[in-house]
């Protein structure tokens, strides 16, 4: 499994990477529906930006990383 | 279950490894130091061994088949030690970041998305990805009934998956076989 830790907790999912220009990368591992994934991905961005900013943290948030590690299918009922 | 057998498997062969190396470290501690440490190594294959190696006639030989085991014990201490990167299929990488999946739940994806096609009664997707990013080859085989054409199943599941695959770069082959009796159609 993919985590951070952070201040004594655990953030599954997520990993957080120093670059080396200061910044910081996140890679975020997603178990999802089957749904179309570029804006599923534009959406993930969106929500981790808006947080960072408003942890004001947003100058030191690098690429942000989509990675689906598995895909819930709904099985259909045949007739 | 095989998840736990798998491991099981790394881990015997990680600690053969290194009861491997630790032997044959001993042997070479026996071989160099053997008086300071108090082991006797006279009269044993190990002994009769070394001094081939040490005879003139038949020293490249010894030699070579020595050095040759050095490089295979160094090849399987990389092998199980070097961390494996795993394959994934990328759908686009730019300065914002990377959209990628792993190569199973996207064989799902596939072959739910050719199941769904009309006229298909069964379907399974294999996805092999290249070395490069967005290389890769996805091979559908979609089952059809009697009723159906092959050329018409196949094309119905290359026009559902087609576009996805593209966007992974993906070359795609779809096979319409007949499907098994009592499976039935979309």
């Amino acid at each position: 499994m993919r985590m951070t830790a952070s201040e004594g907790m655990r953030v599954d999912g997520v990993v957080c990477a120093a670059l080396a220009d200061g910044r910081y990368q996140l890679s975020v591992h997603l178990v999802g529906a089957m749904v179309s994934l570029r804006p599923l991905a534009d959406a993930v961005r969106a929500r981790v930006e808006r947080d960072v900013a408003f942890a004001g943290l947003a100058d030191q948030l690098g690429p942000v990383d989509v990675s689906v590690e598995d895909v819930q299918v709904r099985a259909e009922a045949r007739p | 279950m095989i998840l736990l057998l798998r491991a099981l498997v790394r881990l015997l062969g990680f600690v053969l490894l290194i009861a491997l190396a630790l032997l044959g470290l001993g042997f070479a501690l026996a071989a160099l130091l053997g008086d300071q440490l108090g082991v006797q190594l006279e009269g044993s294959a190990v002994s009769s061994w070394l001094e081939r190696l040490e005879a003139n006639d038949a020293q490249v030989l010894e030699a070579a088949v020595g050095g040759g085991m050095v490089l295979l014990g160094l090849l399987l201490l990389i092998g199980a030690l070097a961390p494996r990167r795993e394959r994934r299929a990328v759908l686009e990488q730019g300065e914002h970041g990377t959209l990628d999946a792993r190569r199973r739940p996207l064989a799902q994806m596939f072959t739910a998305l050719a199941e769904r096609t009309r006229g298909v009664t069964h379907a399974k997707a294999k996805l092999r990805l290249g070395r490069r990013a967005r290389h890769g080859r996805l091979v559908l085989r979609a089952e059809r009934p009697r009723t159906t054409e092959s050329t018409v199943v196949r094309e119905a599941v290359q026009s559902d998956v087609g576009e996805l695959a593209a966007a992974f770069g993906l070359k795609t082959r779809v096979q319409a076989p007949l499907g098994r009796r009592g499976r039935r159609v979309q």
